[in-house]
């Protein structure tokens, strides 16, 4: 278990990157899980998470980028103009916000990677004119895929790619049913670890893996410090495993997540059978539980309220980032909502990469503090 | 408290309106256009109707504004008028406060996104009756639409817009369009709400007319000296929905103009420098004179389609020959470069330096606009390579005078003046 978690860390990141490229495959980074990874297996083309730099200093991204921006995009913008990047075929991306959108701009106008390309993901589902424009955008990126894997795509390769990953995001369920338990068998640093790294990983590598790990999770008690508070972190773009251990380290259990590298990850409404494989992934990506970037945020509120409920959560961490605007313009809603239902809540911004962990341990800590002094509610 | 904090805005934005009147009348500023009195006539007579429509409960939408305001109007919907209003207030401040009471990022966001709402929530503007929220402009303006319909106090219809401009993106705007015509005449038919063709094919003749205008105006700008200056040329930003009076006052301005310009009459008649002015400036400063005691002209505002009236390639990305009404609706809202590509953004900007023989960009660094910030070294790198010219990068926000002072803003528009002009050889 301890290699799969290993995979997102610095010095084991690229090292599947490095095999497939070695057995000739192209491998292309992905910012934003609204980019169906389907279509990449699909091509045989590795799909591979992006993450950036954890370092402090972003010196370089600076120049291009101004400091009071999204973190993550400056945080990557480093990573690339510093070469990590190199490796990559290229670089897709979804327009989840403009800062994104214009880290992509750097990036094409930089030239450094040969394939840069923004998928646009409509911020509504109201329509089934959403649906179709969307799956419309993912069959004009799987020809772009076909182009650099050298491959066509049939609907077979798509459906059995899509196969794969729903056995993947089902197994990774699983797992988050366990979370359930009074004493959950991982703990939310570890849940956090094992998604980065299958994102990183070949799906049919993480499948094998996955299939080898989880009879030992179904037995495993996760040695944590304390088994309560039971919280829930909503955040995104926070891959440094740190956070969570950090918030754990405090005194409690992280039992649940609302983030792209959590459960908006593993959990995709289930395929209807639709004929066609590309408007059937553009109604699940789009139907699912959304982030903060779509118009669902009354439906959003909803699902985490009811999770709440059925992780028996005593309260709910929001770790966002600072300059992250689609977090920070829902935050004053979701804190209504919460109150309203009687739900303990406190949101922290937080920088991409892990630093002021002093004052973070004491506001987390003071914020255990008052659940505890509550009374627990499931505990 | 003063008066003006016990009247709603249009209250007070009219009795402004009328004493500006009254002052060009009786003293016109001999430096700026004379037909700028006609402009503040036009405002207050939409004032005067938005205020009539509000006390008398008619439904009311902006439409999204650069959206499909055309539309909402086209059907009987009366414009609420709020980025306007944003513009005009005399007490931001207060607008401001109220959102940071509401937990919102104030201090990280452009205010632009935040006074509109604030207006809206305190009262001084009426709540539009529907709302349309797109990404037409930024992620910031779709998140604040967001923000109110959740809150519930706005019905709003949310229309996606997609990144790509080409057909099949016009098609699928239009179509949303359809769907939105459908709801609303479902729910505002008993107000008498009803899609009228005829109306708004009259309308879009009307902004085809001001926009051909407004293009005439920017071949006047080409002019050494200028024929006007930094005041006047921000107030070429175009008036969002179209009215025969609107076009009257394009025709005129165009006209005055062009009579500046037979007659050899420049905002700075020994002009030094001409410069492009990008994205929006402060309100709560002058701006121009520090620039103009260098004798450095702004002679051009950048600000997405509506500010920039210039015949730059790709300005008509359609291939389709004869689009339809709604499709034209369509096109429009996919036009706006700011929630668009990098690129469509910055090569407009660097060909009308070129068209225009600028010399130098203030590209203004507004606080929290996501959808130009992260391409200000894109501008200054393009400008300095393809046209020789230097671009100050300057820090700032619309309407809070509290995050960089008049003082620090109106000293760096000075050096870079003399930048400017040692670099002319001056």
């Amino acid at each position: 278990m301890r290699k799969i978690l290993e995979m997102n860390q610095p010095e084991n990141r690229y090292k599947h990157v490095y095999e497939w490229k070695g057995k000739g495959g192209k491998v292309i980074g992905l910012i934003s899980n609204y980019v169906p990874e389907e279509l990449f297996t699909a091509t045989d083309i590795l799909p591979f998470r992006i993450t950036g730099s954890w370092r402090e200093n972003v010196q370089h991204a600076k120049v291009y980028r101004p400091e009071n921006s999204c973190g993550f995009c400056n945080h990557v913008l480093e990573s690339y103009l510093a070469g990590e990047f190199d490796i990559l075929d290229g670089i897709v991306a979804a327009d989840i916000d403009q800062d994104v959108v214009r880290l992509l701009d750097v990036m094409s106008y930089l030239k450094r990677i040969p394939f840069i390309y923004i998928v646009h993901v409509p911020f509504t589902n109201r329509s089934e004119l959403n649906y179709r424009y969307f799956a419309n955008e993912l069959k004009r990126l799987s020809q772009k895929l076909c182009r650099i894997g050298g491959k066509e795509i049939t609907d077979d390769d798509l459906l059995c790619a899509i196969k794969l990953h729903d056995e993947i995001r089902g197994l990774l369920s699983a797992v988050y049913d366990m979370r359930k338990r009074e004493h959950p068998p991982v703990s939310g640093e570890e849940v956090l670890r094992l998604i980065s790294s299958v994102c990183v990983m070949p799906k049919s590598e993480a499948l094998k893996e996955l299939k080898v790990i989880l009879p030992y999770i179904r037995t495993r008690k996760a040695n944590l410090k304390s088994l309560s508070p039971r919280l829930m972190i909503i955040s995104d773009m926070l891959d440094h495993p740190g956070y969570l251990d950090l918030v754990e380290a405090t005194g409690s259990v992280v039992v649940m997540d609302d983030m792209d590298l959590g459960s908006r990850y593993v959990y995709l409404p289930p395929a209807n059978g639709e004929e066609d494989p590309f408007f059937s992934l553009a109604r699940r990506y789009l139907k699912r539980h959304g982030s903060a970037r779509m118009a669902t945020w009354g439906e959003q509120a909803d699902q985490i309220i009811a999770w709440v409920n059925e992780f028996k959560v005593d309260g709910i961490l929001g770790l966002p980032l600072a300059w992250c605007y689609p977090h920070q313009y829902r935050i004053p809603y979701l804190v209504f909502r919460f109150d309203q239902s009687g739900i303990p809540n406190i949101f922290i911004d937080r920088e991409y990469h892990l630093s002021n962990v002093g004052q973070l341990r004491t506001r987390i800590g003071a914020f255990i503090e008052s659940l505890m002094k509550e009374g627990k509610k499931w505990t | 408290m003063d008066i003006s904090e016990r009247l709603n805005f249009y209250e007070s934005y009219i009795i402004k309106l009328k004493k500006r009147i009254k002052r060009l009348e009786e003293n016109p500023d001999p430096s700026r256009l004379k037909v700028n009195k006609m402009r503040y006539e036009l405002e207050l007579e939409e004032s005067l109707s938005i205020l009539e429509a509000w006390k008398e409960g008619r439904p009311l939408s902006n439409g999204g504004d650069m959206t499909a305001g055309i539309l909402t109007k086209a059907m009987g919907f009366v414009p609420a008028g709020s980025v306007g209003a944003a513009f005009q207030t005399m007490t931001p401040q207060k607008y401001l406060e109220h959102a940071r009471t509401r937990g919102l990022p104030v201090d990280r966001s452009c205010d632009m996104t935040m006074m509109p709402f604030s207006m809206m929530e305190m009262g001084d503007l009426p709540l539009e009756d529907i709302a349309i929220c797109d990404q037409h402009a930024c992620t910031p303006m779709m998140l604040r639409g967001i923000y109110m319909s959740v809150k519930g106090e706005i019905l709003t219809y949310f229309i996606d817009i997609p990144l790509e401009q080409n057909d099949e993106a016009i098609e699928y705007v239009s179509a949303q369009l359809e769907e939105f015509i459908a709801f609303a005449e479902k729910k505002f038919g008993g107000m008498g709400i009803k899609y009228d063709e005829e109306k708004l094919v009259e309308l879009l003749e009307l902004r085809d007319r001001i926009e051909a205008t407004n293009l005439e105006v920017y071949e006047l700008l080409k002019t050494k000296p200028c024929p006007i200056g930094g005041y006047d040329v921000f107030l070429l930003v175009g008036v969002e929905i179209p009215s025969k009076k609107a076009l009257e006052y394009a025709l005129a301005r165009k006209e005055e103009i062009a009579g500046r310009v037979k007659k050899g009459i420049g905002a700075i008649p020994d002009e030094k420098v001409r410069l492009m002015w990008t994205t929006t400036r402060p309100f709560f400063m002058d701006p121009f004179s520090p620039l103009a005691k260098y004798k450095a002209n702004v002679c051009f505002f950048y600000s997405g389609p509506v500010g920039t009236w210039a015949p730059f390639p790709g300005r008509i990305f359609w291939k389709k020959p004869n689009l339809s009404p709604l499709e034209r609706v369509a096109a429009h809202a996919l036009s706006d470069q700011w929630a668009h590509s990098g690129s469509s953004w910055v090569d407009p900007i660097i060909w009308i330096c070129r068209d225009l023989g600028i010399d130098g960009i203030i590209n203004y660094n507004m606080v929290g606009c996501v959808a130009t910030l992260g391409l200000r070294r894109i501008i200054e790198e393009k400008a300095e390579k393809e046209l020789g010219i230097p671009t100050l990068q300057l820090e700032g926000k619309q309407w809070d005078s509290t995050f960089v002072s008049s003082e620090r803003i109106a000293e760096k528009l000075e050096e870079f003046a003399q930048i400017c002009l040692l670099m002319k050889g001056n």
